[in-house]
């Protein structure tokens, strides 16, 4: 019966699907591969989401096909973070909800049914709602998860409405005790006047290059390094995974001084160069992690794809991009994204490097009252300072392309670490 | 078929080694060798000249320097161990509470979750020291709910401060959660559900599953997390004694310089390295006594 399933051809709808899953799905269905070349695997998950469109009316066949299909829990999971992003599957969310409520109703108590005296039943139908029976959360617990969720959730984003409230402030507003969160009108003057001090536009530009390039080398660094360890079984292997994590815990301040200055032997001090070479030779920023993502998604691709790859008669090289590097994209766009976000958070290192050819926006807001005093004046001379306003703007300025990167891309960051759990080992 | 099979192992071989032969190159370069020489250094005095560096032995004077002289190096020191005893254990409970939180059955679930991985994001030093310079890092929310005064009367003195310190930075712990509650989530997402619904079968509440099935089968994610946690901490570029070490690197005079940066680095690396261990021994030590 699965023979067929995945022989047969794909239903139209699915084709668009095929494309965005292709390799990706050979992760979360290690057990099907055996046999199978590579083609057929491809076409199998769709194959299902199509088996499982179809037998939409039936809703009780739901359950032990899911369990069949999914042999561990994680597999599952995996599967549906990734399914999220296709249509047809959306038919097959419904599943575990399914496969949970059916089990739950035989094995927890039903509603008392007993409509004998009217009061109990008002009453005790309060109290199951209130407290939830069976599988079902009262509305009690509902309320404190929620609360608590939303408590959390401002706690978190206080720091950033506080900001926002305060750099709208003028000068009256902030010493003005009565004007306590939100500013009597939209300041805007504070916004140009703190991206003139940052040089917004030119500082951001180099922090994009400060932030890219090294990202883009550490990105492909670290996933032929994570490769090598994870796919190949070689004297030394392990001696050099424990390697890559001593080198996550020895603290920057040790190695800074003596690479500075091999740096200046090189002659690649202020330069971007200074962040691209050890980017690219795997020893750049927090590089362990984007190591150990790596490996994790590595790890799970079966033996047999691989070795009928070989069959096939394609090279080592020629496997880790038609095969390795496709079933680690979520993996690639999660370490670049935060590599990214590394690099541009980095001011110590950038300071000692760069030494003034390249100034990132965080560089410019470490000095930032200087230089405001240098452009408007000091407050002696011109009766006008940097207030905190001023200094809350830039602030955000400085943190507003982090902003907008992650607004667009967040699904990759969650999701991602999601599929990499970088967890394992 | 034994000759093809030595074959393969050859060239897996070759081929693993060529893979991670940039690693290695740029490891033995640019951080084999500059740990030694960073131990080189921390045992001499060092000056930096025109033309390059002079070394001159200096044997255990940084060292000793450091810890009986430099008074600002050892409070940096003990500044950093009490934050680290306090704030592992809290960033663990809470983005284990936020991770529960998100894994029961919630709407807008995506949308907590971007949040709570916002912080993640805005990691700068800078950013960071204006929110705890302008004490928007403060919740002083819960300060004042608490009266300290009344509290010091009863509760010992080192609790009270230890109180008083996780309430003034109450957000700056939460903002210190985020990759911790996706490792969390993670790791909740592989629980297998049959077991929990066994447990209910058996008259367990949700309250005794949490204790007996959920937290020893999570206890690997939280040795991670505790462990990511302490490293993270101690990378951070506001951490009170790497800014001291900072400092010091471009001075010059004695309890100054390279050399004797590097020598508190070493210190400082080995503080890390016993923190480390003996939380690493703490949290797997709970998940023997409860197997057993």
């Amino acid at each position: 019966m699965k023979k067929k399933r995945i022989n047969s051809a794909p239903s139209s709808d699915d084709k668009i699907v095929r494309d965005k899953d292709k390799l990706e799905n050979v992760t979360a269905f290690p057990s099907d591969t055996n046999s199978e070349s590579l083609e057929n695997i491809v076409a199998l998950p769709s194959d299902i989401a199509s088996e499982e469109l179809e037998s939409n009316s039936q809703n009780t066949s739901y359950a032990p096909n899911a369990e069949y299909i999914f042999s561990t829990n994680a597999e599952k999971s995996i599967w549906f973070a990734k399914k999220k992003v296709t249509k047809p599957s959306d038919a097959l969310e419904i599943a575990p909800e399914n496969m949970e409520s059916n089990s739950q109703n035989t094995s927890y108590a039903p509603i008392p049914t007993d409509l004998d005296t009217k009061k109990r039943f008002g009453k005790e139908r309060i109290r199951l709602a209130l407290l939830g029976y069976g599988g079902k959360r009262g509305l009690i617990s509902t309320v404190v998860i929620y609360a608590m969720l939303i408590l959390f959730g401002f706690v978190y984003v206080y720091p950033l409405l506080y900001m926002l409230a305060y750099s709208f402030m003028d000068a009256s507003d902030v010493v003005n005790p009565l004007v306590n969160f939100f500013p009597s009108s939209l300041y805007w003057q504070n916004y140009s006047e703190a991206a003139q001090t940052l040089n917004f536009w030119s500082s951001l530009g180099q922090s994009m290059l400060v932030a890219i390039l090294p990202s883009i080398a550490q990105t492909v660094a670290t996933m032929l390094v994570a490769y090598g360890l994870s796919r190949f079984r070689f004297r030394g292997r392990k001696l050099i995974i424990g390697l890559v994590v001593l080198a996550f815990i020895v603290p920057q301040q040790i190695t800074m001084f003596p690479q500075l200055l091999i740096f200046k032997k090189l002659h690649i001090l202020d330069s971007l160069l200074s962040f691209i070479v050890p980017a690219a030779l795997g020893q750049g920023i927090k590089s362990t992690i984007f190591i150990l993502i790596f490996f994790q998604f590595f790890n799970t691709i079966p033996k047999s794809v691989e070795e009928a790859a070989k069959i096939d008669g394609a090279g080592a090289f020629k496997i880790f991009v038609k095969i390795g590097i496709p079933a680690a994209l979520p993996a690639i766009l999660l370490c670049f994204l935060l590599s990214v976000v590394w690099y541009y958070n980095e001011t110590v290192l950038s300071a000692i490097y760069f030494g003034g050819e390249y100034t990132t926006l965080p560089l410019q807001l470490e000095r930032f009252q200087a230089t405001y005093e240098s452009i408007f004046g000091t407050a002696s001379t011109t009766g006008k300072s940097a207030n905190e306003a001023i200094y809350m703007a830039g602030t955000l300025l400085s943190i507003l392309p982090l902003i907008v990167i992650y607004a667009f891309t967040q699904r990759f960051f969650v999701e991602g670490i999601d599929k990499a759990g970088i967890t394992g080992e | 078929m034994k000759k093809q099979n030595t074959i393969r192992i050859r060239s897996d071989a070759r081929n693993g080694l060529l893979f991670c032969l940039p690693w290695i190159v740029g490891f033995l370069a640019l951080s084999l060798y500059p740990i030694i020489m960073s131990v080189v250094y921390s045992f001499s005095d060092v000056t930096v000249e025109t033309d390059g560096i002079k070394i001159e032995p200096y044997g255990w004077g940084n060292f000793t320097y450091a810890l009986v002289n430099d008074s600002a190096f050892v409070t940096a020191l003990k500044d950093y161990a009490i934050k680290i005893v306090l704030y592992v254990p809290v960033i663990t409970v809470v983005s284990l509470i936020i991770a529960l939180l998100l894994n029961s059955k919630v709407k807008g679930k995506g949308f907590f979750r971007t949040l709570f991985f916002l912080p993640v994001i805005i990691t700068s030093g800078p950013v960071i020291s204006i929110f705890i310079d302008k004490g928007v890092a403060e919740f002083s929310g819960i300060a004042t709910l608490i009266d300290f005064e009344a509290l010091s009367a009863t509760v010992p003195q080192f609790l009270v401060s230890a109180l008083k310190f996780l309430t003034s930075e109450f957000i700056m712990i939460l903002w210190f959660c985020g990759i911790q509650i996706l490792v969390f989530m993670t790791g909740l997402n592989k629980l297998d559900k049959s077991m929990y619904e066994a447990a209910a079968i058996d008259g367990a509440s949700k309250w005794e599953a949490f204790w007996k099935l959920t937290l020893p089968s999570i206890n690997p994610f939280i040795v991670i997390n505790v462990v990511f946690t302490i490293i993270m901490q101690s990378m951070f570029s506001l951490n009170p004694v790497i800014s001291k070490i900072q400092a010091d690197m471009n001075a010059s005079g004695e309890g100054a310089g390279y050399g004797y940066s590097s020598a508190m680095s070493w210190i400082y690396f080995l503080v890390l390295v016993v923190l480390l261990v003996v939380f690493v021994l703490i949290f797997k030590k709970k998940e023997r006594r409860r197997v057993r």
